[in-house]
């Protein structure tokens, strides 16, 4: 090896070019699947398309047409009534069990762990074992309600309460996970606030309203936001529960666009509303990004 | 002196009153508690005990709280019914692909985005943050169509590799192998290690509890993803579990026996994978909480 050959790295090992390399697998698949595909869905808004055959541009005929639709607009209603129901009884119980869950107590490491025992199945289990509970001639809710002398409910046929029975199942998979990260945000509370606030002789309400909750504020909108998104994106559930149905009852924007591409092969209107839904998600991750920033 | 003596003196007045009021609260919480966790952890008991029922029972109304005898045996027909041990190897094969795949090239990327310099950093790395908001429902229609015309419909390929871009690993890499000392890589330097043996002989072994998180959020989630699997695959010879339960809940007939037993079945790796590592993933989920 000669000297000038000593100070001339390998392009492998150059300090130059080894970050590029490292990213450079994660970037391929995040430019093929993730980034690019962005475009093309917006592309694909403006075509006419059926999956065969070549696209043919029709402007923005695509967002008239679901603007107009009546299912489309319906599950824009499904998702919202979906998101406004699961997300405020999500957070609360994920708070009321996290600050359950704080204190020192027997069997709190048993306790939590059933908490969060729902969140690692995955929502196709969920949805199964729902819908057998929620059967309407052998689920065990009906037996329930007929003891309490209420008549049996059909439930996955009756479109009042397919909606419902969809909202319980997320509430019972998706409480823990909320729960862990208040806990987490609870355990970061320093104890010598309420220490102080009991020697002012502030009560348990007074140090929650007070204490707790505005030092949660960030994990308060977190979460939120969190929920919602996950609200708006949340397929599996609702698919294997309901398919949508009754008569489109629980039919989100998510399901929509899955039956409008993979089973009415409408390419261009499907991906008209996966524009939709992505300015929609969008606009909450901006909301959430201004508002941590307001906090700090 | 004298407003202390108070203070004490009256905290042992209110110490019988508050005794009794804590006794009492501490017996609601317990009830609470008890309740709840009867209500989460009661559809597994369901679906254990609706799997092993005999079939005349699942029939039943009211509903048997408790079998008249255990049908083991279910769980063998459900596997030789329909074809679930074919979909669990499926399955096990794009997790361990899926898994190895997406950890190696996370811990790369985030070592990275946290030890390097160079051009456009930034860019990528808020590239990569934006995504994360994007659900599968906003890119599915291009990534099918990309995934057929390269001929990997109902392939593992075509499983395996989509979901593999995600940010939520990256992001964690990042924010964990950024607290390591630079010190670390300059010895290395130093000692005229190549840059690929100071990540694979130094970084590596000081990011054990990261890997092990990456390992367990990957495989929790492949194991159980549902709507891409259900996108691509059309042969049943590709179903995944998760596939697989789903079809056969959307059948006219269900044959509550074999599906509970097949639930019951498909969740037992994670719930084993959960056990094991419930420290790790607790913190996982609370230092992040971003996947979904």
């Amino acid at each position: 090896m000669t000297a000038g050959q000593k100070h001339k790295q390998p392009f492998w090992n150059n300090i130059k070019v080894v970050p590029y390399l490292y990213i450079l697998p994660n970037m391929i698949l995040f430019m093929t699947f993730m980034i690019i595909p962005i475009f093309i869905t917006g592309y694909y808004s403006l075509q006419k398309w059926s999956g065969m055959g070549s696209p043919k541009f029709i402007g923005f005929d695509n967002y008239s047409y679901i603007f107009q639709n009546e299912v489309f607009l319906r599950t824009l209603w499904n998702t919202f009534i979906f998101s406004s129901t699961t997300v405020p009884i999500l957070m609360v119980l994920a708070l009321f069990f996290a600050i359950m869950l704080n204190r020192d107590m027997k069997l709190r490491g048993f306790f939590r762990s059933a908490m969060y025992m729902p969140s690692i199945i995955s929502t196709v289990v969920v949805g199964m074992v729902f819908i057998w509970l929620f059967n309407s001639q052998l689920g065990l809710i009906n037996y329930i309600l007929n003891i309490f002398g209420f008549g049996s409910i059909e439930w996955a046929n009756n479109p009042k309460f397919a909606m419902v029975m969809v909202v319980i199942g997320t509430i019972w998979s998706r409480t823990g996970y909320n729960m862990v990260i208040y806990l987490a945000a609870l355990q970061g509370i320093s104890p010598e606030y309420y220490e102080a606030a009991k020697i002012d002789g502030a009560g348990g309400w007074q140090r929650f309203r007070f204490i707790t909750m505005p030092l949660l504020n960030s994990t308060h909108i977190f979460i939120l936001i969190t929920c919602v998104i996950y609200s708006f994106r949340s397929f599996d559930l609702i698919y294997v529960m309901t398919k949508g149905g009754p008569l489109n009852a629980t039919k989100t924007m998510v399901v929509y666009i899955y039956d409008t591409a993979f089973h009415e092969n409408y390419y261009g209107r499907a991906s008209a509303a996966g524009v939709i839904l992505f300015l929609i998600l969008f606009i909450f991750t901006v909301i959430r990004i201004k508002s941590e920033k307001e906090i700090k | 002196m004298d407003s202390k003596m108070e203070i004490k003196q009256s905290t042992i007045k209110a110490f019988s009153y508050t005794c009794l009021s804590d006794c009492i609260f501490q017996t609601v919480v317990y009830v609470i508690m008890a309740i709840t966790t009867f209500l989460m952890l009661f559809p597994f008991y369901w679906i254990l005990i609706t799997a092993v029922k005999p079939i005349n029972e699942i029939f039943a109304f009211p509903p048997k709280l408790w079998p008249s005898s255990f049908q083991w045996g279910n769980f063998v027909q459900a596997m030789q019914a329909s074809n679930f041990n074919v979909y669990f190897r499926n399955s096990s094969i794009v997790t361990a692909c899926a898994t190895t795949i997406t950890v190696c090239i996370n811990l790369l990327a985030g070592y990275a985005f946290a030890k390097y310099q160079f051009a456009f950093k930034n860019f990528f790395f808020m590239m990569v943050l934006s995504t994360l908001m994007i659900p599968l429902q906003v890119i599915m229609i291009p990534n099918f169509i990309i995934i057929s015309k390269l001929g990997l419909v109902n392939t593992y390929a075509g499983l395996i590799f989509p979901p593999c871009a995600e940010a939520f690993g990256l992001f964690l890499s990042r924010q964990f192998m950024s607290e390591l000392p630079n010190e670390l890589i300059e010895s290395g330097r130093i000692d005229g290690a190549s840059e690929f043996c100071i990540f694979r002989r130094i970084i590596l072994p000081n990011t054990r509890s990261l890997i092990s998180v990456l390992i367990i959020f990957t495989v929790m989630w492949r194991w159980n993803d549902f709507q891409w699997p259900l996108i691509i695959l059309s042969d049943s010879k590709m179903y995944t579990v998760q596939v697989g339960l789903a079809m056969l809940n959307g059948v006219n007939y269900v044959n509550w026996n074999h599906l509970m037993s097949a639930a019951l079945l498909s969740i037992i790796p994670v719930v084993v994978v959960f056990f094991i590592f419930q420290k790790q993933f607790v913190q996982g989920i609370a230092s992040t909480g971003i996947k979904g």
